[in-house]
Parts: structure tokens; C-alpha cells; sequence
């Protein structure tokens, strides 16, 4: 059993380790002429940005460290639930870290290289049409997610009949308490997925004034990944909300063989998503490569250091008239605490940690 | 959605010209052009000041210049629209004042009369290409 309960938390951590191990040479993706996505320099790597570079590896080993005493406490006190809700936060909070980290150090390495373009562009294009969720929402697979939520609640309310019905065991009474935490689970990520869609439909998108047609084509193949993506994943949420709540309704009733059929269903479909998103991840290499986007970043002017508020060193920032949620500061970018999109972050990950809270009591 | 029809402004960052100045009179040049047709719903100020990483002041100023002369109306909640391809009403020495001015640089800059009538078709053929007539 303790194997079982502690596989989960496991799992996660293995999943930090190795994105770990995939941004520890990302700056050097695209060469020694580039910091991730930045050009710097020719000696960059043994000069200017060594300092930047033994940084940015040390900032990448700190959200590890962060929670190391609480889960080494939570594991030698043998709390397993415990664990698997605060190493499941931890990843959720590595991986807005890593993506906050990223675009900060970009703009340091410009800052550190002094790398100036000969001619650096000056103009941009901006596209005249309106950036709206509804335009990338597709009906079907809403309708899906609704009736299929419908179709769960619908089983939860069930297996609540049968569990306060007269001589009810304890188990269905277990087994309605489970669906619920799981059911508040799932919905609340499939809201932090619609959350996420919505921030990369509406996340700035300027053009550059040359090239304005790649850049164009491969934005567009970037964000129909990622909401494909989102998709997938909120798909997924719901299969496994309506799998989980039949279960939990009709499971006591059903021969071995017919629960072993349905668990087996459940399990191929996950998989058979997951080859789906490879083969669309895939896809968007194949046009990174031929569209070469991190070339075009030069055909971008560079941003003005965004006049307001700077909290926390520089990290921070305040400004309700800045629409946009990272600017650029001094020290390479900040968020803009302002921003209904760092509200809503905010909100969603102390949403996460009181859920985590009430399961645990 | 974008589309590879989806009319474009440049804004130049390094140009003298004010930003909101450069976006009323990007504008009005799509609207002149037919590009952004009447009824055509446009970028919301957070959309387009997001995008040029300005605040959103710089935006709603240019806006409000084009609401001021009647080519776009501003509705509360549905944003801005596409009202109309003619400005109001303004007297043909008003309208005038801008294209002397404008002249006045051609002629400041040595450039001959047939260059300068030149250009000027030009730039009037470009404006009213695909606008129906």
C-alpha cells in the first residue's frame, strides 16, 4: 500500500528532475551565438554571460530545494496524502518558476552581451484582428466536456442516494466521499486549463515588419499546439471524471472482468492521447525548423523599460495602465502584480494549495 | 483569428511621430482603403497597447481621435466598430490645411512638381485601391 501511495509523488518528482535536466542546456539550444532565444556574443559563454549562465543553473536548483525538508519530513512521518498534494503544488509552482526564469534570464543575457544588432529593427506590424476565446473554441469538443460533466454529476448524485440509503455499508459511503474529492479535483484543473487557454489566445503578439508571414505561420502552428493541448487535457479531465464517477456507482455491481474492461478502455485512451500530442509536438519541430523562429527574434524592436513601480529589486512591478503581464525592467523582466492575469494565477494557486488543505484534513 | 487576410499597421518606433498619431493615421488609412470595412469589430485598446508595449493611454487616445471624427463608435462591452469610411463634416479649407502642409514638406525637400504630382497619384491610387466605388 505505501508502495502504491507513494508512486504518485514519485512520479512528480521524476518529472521535476527531468525537466531539470532538459532546461540545464537550453540556453545553448540554438548554438553558442545564442542565451535561449537572445543573441549574445561570440565569447558570451567564457566571458560576460559565465556569471549568467552558473545563475541561471543555480536558480534552476532552487525550487528543488525549496521543498526538500518538507517532503523529507512528510516522508518520514509516513504522511503519503500529505505528500502526494505538496509534491503535485511543487510541481505546479517549478513549472511557473522555470517559464518566469526563462524569459527573465533572455532579457538579461541581452543586457549582460551588449549584443546590438547592426541595424536594430525599429517598427513592428500589428494585426487588426481581435484575439477572442470564441474564435478557438470548438463547439464539439465543449459539448463533450459539458455532457459528459453532466453525465458524472449525475452518477456522484447516485452513489449519494446509495450511500444514505437504510443499511448502506461503509464502503459506498468511502466510495461517494472519494468521488467527490476527485470530482472537485478534476474540475478544478480542467478551470486551470481553460484558465491557460485563455492567457495563450490573449498573450501579445506583435509582428515583425520583415518576415511578417513566417512569423505569422509559425505563431499560428504554436498556439494551435498549445490549445490543442489544453484541449486534450480538459478532454481527458472529463473522460476521466464521467470513468471515475461510473465507477464509483456502478462498480460494486459489475463482475471483475467488466471493471478490468473498462479500467483497460480508460488506460488506452490516455495513451492513445499521448501519441496523438507527440505526433502534434512533432509537427510544430518540423516547422520550427523550417521556419527557424529564433532568427526572427532580431526583427523585433526591443521593448522600452516600462516607466512605473518596481517592487522586490526589480522583480516585481506595478502598474494598472501597463497592459502587459511581464515588462521589461533594468534587470531583465518583471511581473506585473496589476495584471488581471497575475490575479487570476494568484487566485488559482491559493485556489490549489486551500484544496490541498481540506483533503488532507 | 488571423488570417492572411487580416489587414496590418506598422507602427515605427523610431519615428518622430507620436505612437497614438501614427495608430489614428494607420487606421484611418485602412478605413480608407476598405480594408477594414464598416461594421468590422476592432482590437480591444488592451490588445493593441499589449502588443506594442505601450500603456493603455497611448491606445485610447487614438481611438478617441477616430471616434471624435466619426469613423469608428465605441460601444461599452462589444468595443470598437467600424462606423464609417467618411469623417464629419469638415469645410474644404479645413480639410485643405494637412495637404498644404504636407505639400509644403514635398516642395521644402527639392522635390520637382512632376515628382511631387507623382507621388501624389500614387499615394491617392494606393488609398483608394479596393475601396468600391
Amino acid at each position: 500500500m505505501t508502495a502504491i501511495l507513494i508512486s504518485f509523488p514519485a512520479i512528480l518528482f521524476v518529472f521535476r528532475l527531468q525537466l531539470l535536466r532538459r532546461l540545464w542546456r537550453r540556453p545553448l539550444k540554438n548554438g553558442e551565438g545564442f542565451f535561449l532565444a537572445q543573441r549574445v556574443g561570440p565569447d558570451f559563454y567564457r566571458a560576460a554571460g559565465a556569471p549568467l549562465f552558473r545563475r541561471y543553473h543555480a536558480s534552476l536548483l532552487v525550487p528543488l530545494f525549496l521543498d526538500a525538508p518538507l517532503a523529507a519530513w512528510l516522508v518520514f512521518t509516513e504522511r503519503y496524502v500529505g505528500l502526494q498534494l505538496e509534491q503535485l503544488l511543487a510541481m505546479i509552482a517549478t513549472i511557473a518558476l522555470y517559464n518566469l526564469m526563462m524569459v527573465h534570464y533572455s532579457a538579461r543575457a541581452t543586457a549582460v552581451s551588449g549584443c546590438q544588432e547592426d541595424r536594430p529593427a525599429t517598427s513592428l506590424q500589428l494585426s487588426m484582428a481581435p484575439r477572442r476565446m470564441r474564435d478557438y473554441t470548438i463547439p464539439s469538443v465543449e459539448s463533450v466536456i459539458v455532457v459528459a460533466s453532466l453525465l458524472a454529476l449525475g452518477m456522484l448524485i447516485r452513489s449519494y442516494a446509495d450511500s444514505a440509503a437504510p443499511g448502506a455499508s461503509d464502503g459506498s459511503e468511502d466510495a461517494f466521499r472519494g468521488g467527490v474529492v476527485a470530482t472537485v479535483w478534476l474540475f478544478y484543473w480542467q478551470l486551470g486549463f481553460l484558465l491557460l487557454k485563455g492567457s495563450f489566445v490573449h498573450w501579445r503578439m506583435p509582428l515583425p515588419a520583415n518576415r511578417t508571414e513566417d512569423f505569422r505561420r509559425w505563431r499560428t502552428a504554436w498556439l494551435n499546439h498549445y490549445l490543442k493541448l489544453f484541449d486534450a487535457v480538459r478532454l481527458l479531465c472529463s473522460a476521466a471524471l464521467l470513468a471515475g464517477m461510473t465507477w464509483v456507482a456502478y462498480a460494486h455491481s459489475w463482475p471483475l472482468t467488466v471493471q478490468v474492461m473498462i479500467g483497460g478502455a480508460f488506460v488506452l485512451v490516455v495513451l492513445l492521447s499521448v501519441v496523438y500530442l507527440l505526433r502534434e509536438e512533432r509537427r510544430l519541430l518540423a516547422t520550427e525548423r523550417e521556419l527557424k523562429p529564433v532568427e526572427m527574434v532580431k526583427e523585433f524592436p526591443r521593448r522600452p523599460i516600462a516607466e512605473g513601480r518596481y517592487l522586490a529589486g526589480g522583480l516585481l512591478y506595478f502598474n494598472r495602465d501597463n497592459p502587459s503581464v511581464l515588462v521589461r525592467s533594468d534587470h531583465g523582466i518583471a511581473l506585473n502584480l496589476a495584471h488581471r492575469a497575475t490575479y487570476a494565477g494568484v487566485a488559482y494557486f491559493a485556489g490549489l494549495i486551500a484544496l490541498a488543505v481540506w483533503q488532507a484534513s | 483569428m488571423h488570417t492572411l487576410k487580416t489587414p496590418l499597421l506598422t507602427i515605427d518606433a523610431a519615428s518622430r511621430k507620436p505612437i497614438y498619431e501614427q495608430l489614428a493615421d494607420g487606421l484611418k488609412a485602412l478605413i480608407a482603403r476598405g480594408e477594414l470595412r464598416e461594421g468590422v469589430t476592432l482590437p480591444p485598446v488592451r490588445q493593441l497597447a499589449a502588443d506594442l508595449g505601450v500603456n493603455l493611454n497611448t491606445v485610447a487616445v487614438a481611438y478617441r481621435q477616430l471616434q471624435d471624427e466619426g469613423l469608428i463608435t465605441v460601444r461599452h462591452g462589444s468595443g470598437a466598430v467600424v462606423s464609417s469610411r467618411t469623417t464629419v463634416e469638415q469645410s474644404e479649407e479645413e480639410l485643405r490645411k494637412p495637404l498644404r502642409s504636407a505639400l509644403t514638406q514635398l516642395v521644402l525637400s527639392g522635390m520637382s512638381m512632376a515628382r511631387i504630382m507623382r507621388l501624389v497619384t500614387e499615394e491617392l491610387r494606393f488609398l483608394t485601391k479596393g475601396v468600391s466605388k
